[in-house]
């Protein structure tokens, strides 16, 4: 009788996992497929065709197809291959130096007491601040003029005469990647802790136990158990880096000259600032190729290493 | 729950369609949307807003809704609107601004839209300016060359004389030397705007000119002669000897000028009226002792050159209610309310001669009769066309880079030069 | 370990360093109020004074007062964003435990989908969304930004809600299902509930993004009285004549306390909600 009540609630489970999946699932992602296909599938395809139009907003009645001129224009155009420079090298800095400082801060919190630790939801506000806030502020403290920064420096005798932060080719760039890491690095910080608190202490007491030295512990176990974590954290953020917008639009506009032009910087002002959309798609499909290029490299590399 | 949160969703949805679809009309009264910065700007505002006023009282039947815009965004975003299907009635716009929108073919020509009594009133060189093709496309509100502006008590400081200011480009580095040799660094020796805004290149032209270089000449571009070149050496060379601050807007040195901080203003006959919203302790006449005005110093032969700076009104082709828009527009250049509380409370010069004629107020202010007199008749045209912002701009970056990198001056030149040919082909 | 295992210098550093990371946390966020409270000619004094000896709040009234209208923009940064939360969540509850519990062809494939839309950059999409909005009459409306919205913070809603599904022991749903509950009961009355919290921190992070977001609002309203507070601001505050940054501080505080409000009250979620991903491996 048992046997026979088992083998029923057996069956009736295995009803429940597969009986007309396919279509309950159909009805359950439809809306996630028309809104998708709404707002991303078809600007996708609408994109790739613009990028073989003449399409410039200034001139309606000038509307027609040139076949690939848009991309040789592109490739030919030095701005083009500045924003590539430019947005690799900002990711690169922007991304390893968040990454470090997230989990220096990790590291640091970690030791504290207990009490201590809800500094970390604190240390999150940052990043929930909106870029164009952070754009203005930042642009504000480093101001040539009135810029808190300079001030502070000078006094502080690190610098002799105040700097242009914002208007020299280099100072630009370093200080939107600053900017950058004053925004990111609670993320990293807070992933960071929490891949720190899933490691167990056994693994660690193990490897006193062997003999092993503080730096050596954390070399074996502590990365080893992070893997995982910093894959995922760096990921996103290079993702993130690689598209981000309101900060670097606010703060220099792209500026000085093209120093801190990076790829969305570059597609924007040609769509919005020249007007010239078609060419503005070409360039934009084309980084959307090479990002999923880099993304796909990205994690077989990690993966690989580890 | 989840019919409760798509009820939630549908009620937003509906709410959100009965607020954007707006209050309701009344009947007779004609709406038009006059796009501007001046409501948007601090300086500006009450005033203008305050003339608009005036105007909707005495024509109770015209509505004017006033959309604000900034003044770097003001061409863009009266190309997007009228992209957009959806442009405004009437548009202020700066320099180049009416010319662009009427290649684009957006505007109604004013031609038709104003009496001849009207349009003979404004002064020819303003209007002139804004032909295409033969006909006018825009009416000028506020012709605003800029001038030299020199501060009478730094200059004495420094061991420069008040009754001669520097009449070549070259007396006047000279003097910026001399200044910056004696002034503490928070001094800001002269005005000058290095952003990378179309309007930049309009207001350095003058500047280009003085060392005689002419980058644009018809259907030739040419950023690589060698006048060009001193040009940009003098911008470098200017900005390592500390006489500006790189990347600010020409409107940001005025703050300095508030504070007596700046030495040599290149401004606008409005910079007095804007300096006091900024200071309110400086008086007018304080101001005029203080202040003299000069052409800018021009070239090796003493010949003065200008940026014409003028802002204007314009009507788009679209607009259903053009009368109702050019009632607005002429009220807001010739009526003498508009005169005395916006052009004459702003510094700004009239754009009709019988202002001049009617209010004698313009010929009291030293400033208004020294643009007038000396600044007004060194305004050179701009080499405007269709493609100028694409002409114009990759040079502005390049001052930039030119500006804030170590590159030499002849590599940033040439690929300026590269991109303008590459953008002229397409 | 614990601090009592380590000795007196390292016990100064570790102190040396909290309060270097809650200065570098810190500085901006006070600087940014303590400018928003000065008065303007203090504020372009040279040397900068550290602390507001006059404060005042003619800024925040000036807010109101002037051109920038900030209780437009946040009116409509309120109602578009609590939309989006809305319609991201009606949405991508179902297609989140369709990807977690059930077993069907496409559903892998749909996952990588999903998850690979977070990569496109907006401003790509934007230009052809621009033109569409154009077609359909979507320029300056709230449905479109409310759309506009869903695109980027859907696929996000999905991973994360998805994760939290997951973690809903399938035995739970299994005895509900032999006690006779249809599919639709038992999402609603059962598998819902109990990822309450990691739905709080999905509403949270898609109000976090909607309020934040600069690009869209931006560019698909060129009405004033339509635009978002990101957007807003940049139209309020870089005009031609001088830089008012008393102004832009204090509404960049405006803009910031909504956010930091609602974080610092969920804060706990919030932090679970983002680990629970990195963890799942």
């Amino acid at each position: 009788m048992e046997v026979l009540e088992t083998r029923k609630k057996n069956k009736r489970r295995w009803r429940y996992a597969s009986a007309s999946s396919g279509r309950m699932a159909f009805g359950l992602l439809l809306p996630t497929f028309i809104l998708v296909g709404f707002i991303v599938i078809y600007p996708l395809i609408a994109a790739v065709r613009l990028s073989f139009l003449n399409y410039k907003l200034t001139e309606p009645g000038e509307i027609h197809f040139i076949f690939v001129r848009n991309y040789l224009n592109m490739i030919t155009d030095r701005i083009f291959w500045i924003a590539i420079k430019n947005t690799l090298l900002f990711t690169f800095c922007t991304v390893s130096i968040g990454f470090l400082l997230g989990l220096f801060m990790a590291l640091v919190i970690k030791e504290l007491q207990t009490k201590y630790r809800s500094l970390r939801a604190l240390f999150l506000i940052p990043w929930v601040i909106a870029g164009v806030v952070i754009g203005y502020l930042f642009m504000y403290m480093l101001d040539v003029e009135i810029g808190i920064l300079n001030y502070i420096l000078k006094k502080m005798g690190i610098i002799e005469s105040f700097l242009p932060w914002l208007m020299r080719a280099d100072l630009a760039m370093a200080a939107i990647i600053v900017t950058h890491v004053w925004n990111q690095a609670p993320f990293f910080m807070i992933m960071l802790t929490a891949g720190l608190m899933a490691i167990p202490e056994e693994a660690r007491e193990a490897a006193y136990l062997e003999g092993a030295n503080r730096f050596q512990e954390f070399r074996f176990i502590t990365i080893a158990y992070l893997t995982n974590v910093i894959l995922i954290s760096t990921l996103l953020m290079i993702i993130r880096n690689f598209n981000y917008f309101p900060i670097i639009y606010t703060m220099t506009g792209g500026g000085p000259g093209y120093a801190t032009t990076t790829m969305v910087l570059h597609i924007f002002t040609t769509a919005f600032e020249k007007f010239n959309m078609g060419s503005a798609s070409a360039i934009g499909t084309t980084w959307l190729f090479i990002l999923i290029c880099l993304s796909m490299l990205y994690t077989r590399m990690m993966k690989e290493s580890f | 729950m989840k019919k409760n949160m798509l009820l939630g969703v549908l009620v937003i949805f509906l709410v959100s369609l009965s607020l954007y679809a707006g209050g309701t009309q009344e009947p007779g009264v004609t709406t038009i949307r006059l796009l501007n910065w001046f409501s948007a700007e601090d300086s500006t505002r009450g005033p203008v807003l305050d003339v608009i006023a005036h105007f909707e009282n005495e024509n109770p039947q015209i509505k004017v809704d006033v959309i604000d815009v900034d003044f770097s965004e003001h061409l863009n975003q009266a190309i997007i609107m009228n992209n957009a299907g959806d442009p405004p009635d009437v548009a202020a716009y700066e320099g180049p601004g009416a010319v662009t929108l009427a290649l684009m073919g957006s505007l109604a020509s004013t031609d038709d839209l104003f009496s001849s009594e009207f349009q003979n009133d404004l002064f020819k060189n303003s209007y002139d300016l804004t032909l295409v093709k033969g006909k006018h496309y825009a009416i000028p509100w506020a012709p605003g060359p800029i001038g030299f502006f020199y501060q009478r008590d730094i200059m004495k400081r420094v061991g420069l004389d008040p009754k001669n200011p520097p009449n070549t480009i070259y007396d006047f580095t000279n003097a910026a030397a001399k200044a910056r040799k004696q002034l503490p660094e928070d001094y800001v020796i002269f005005q000058y705007d290095t952003t990378a805004r179309v309007f930049t290149f309009d207001f350095t032209y003058p500047f280009m000119r003085a060392f005689g270089a002419m980058p644009i000449v018809g259907d030739k571009v040419d950023f690589t002669s060698p006048e060009i070149k001193t040009y940009c050496e003098w911008v470098r060379s200017s900005l390592e000897n500390k006489y500006f601050l790189p990347g600010k807007k020409m409107g940001q040195f005025r703050p300095l000028a508030a504070q007596d901080r700046l030495v040599f203003g290149f401004d606008g006959s409005y910079l007095r009226g804007i300096v006091q919203s900024i200071n309110d302790k400086i008086t007018t006449e304080q101001f005029n002792n203080t202040w003299g005005v000069a052409p800018i110093p021009g070239d090796k032969n003493g010949k003065h050159y200008s940026y014409g700076g003028d802002t204007g009104l314009v009507v788009f082709n679209s607009s259903t209610h053009k009368a109702a828009a050019a009632k607005l527009i002429q009220y807001l250049v010739n009526s003498d309310y508009s005169l005395r509380n916006f052009s004459i409370f702003q510094g700004w010069q009239p754009a009709t001669k019988s202002a001049l004629e009617r209010m004698p107020e313009f010929n009291k202010d030293p400033i208004m009769v020294a643009f007038i007199q000396t600044v007004t008749e060194t305004v050179t045209p701009l080499p405007y066309r269709s493609d100028y912002g694409d002409i114009v701009l990759p040079f502005v970056k390049g001052v930039q880079e030119i500006i804030t990198t170590k590159r030499t001056i002849d590599s940033v030149l040439s690929d300026v030069q590269r991109q303008v040919d590459a953008a002229i082909k397409q | 370990m614990h601090l009592g295992n380590r000795t007196i210098l390292e016990r100064i550093f570790l102190f040396i360093f909290v309060i270097i990371f809650i200065i570098w946390t810190f500085f901006p966020i006070y600087w940014m109020i303590s400018t928003s409270i000065k008065p303007t000619l203090n504020i372009f004094d040279l040397p900068p004074k550290f602390y507001p000896k006059n404060p005042t709040y003619e800024h925040y009234v000036n807010l109101q007062k002037g051109s920038a209208r900030i209780t437009i923009f946040f009116m409509n940064s309120v109602i578009t964003s609590t939309s989006t939360v809305v319609l991201s969540l009606a949405v991508a509850f179902p297609a989140a435990y369709a990807l977690s519990r059930l077993r069907f062809r496409f559903r892998k494939i749909i996952s990588i989908g999903v998850l690979s839309i977070e990569m496109f950059p907006l401003v790509v999409m934007l230009i052809p969304l621009y033109l569409l909005y154009k077609k359909l009459h979507l320029l300056n409306t709230y449905q479109g930004i409310i759309l506009a919205f869903t695109s980027f913070t859907l696929p996000f809603s999905i991973w994360m809600l998805r994760g939290f599904i997951d973690s809903v022991p399938k035995e739970i749903e299994e005895s509900a299902h032999i006690d006779g509950c249809s599919r639709l009961q038992i999402i609603t009355r059962i598998v819902f509930p109990l990822t309450v919290p990691g739905i709080a921190a999905t509403c949270i992070y898609t109000f976090l993004d909607s309020w934040n977001n600069l690009l869209f609002p931006m560019m698909l309203t060129n009405k004033p009285s339509m635009k978002t507070l990101p957007p807003g601001m940049v139209l309020a505050y870089v005009g031609q004549y001088k830089h008012d940054w008393g102004g832009m501080m204090a509404a960049s505080v405006i803009v910031s306390i909504p956010v930091v409000l609602a974080f610092v009250l969920v804060q706990r979620y919030f932090i679970e909600g983002l680990t629970r991903g990195a963890l799942k491996g």
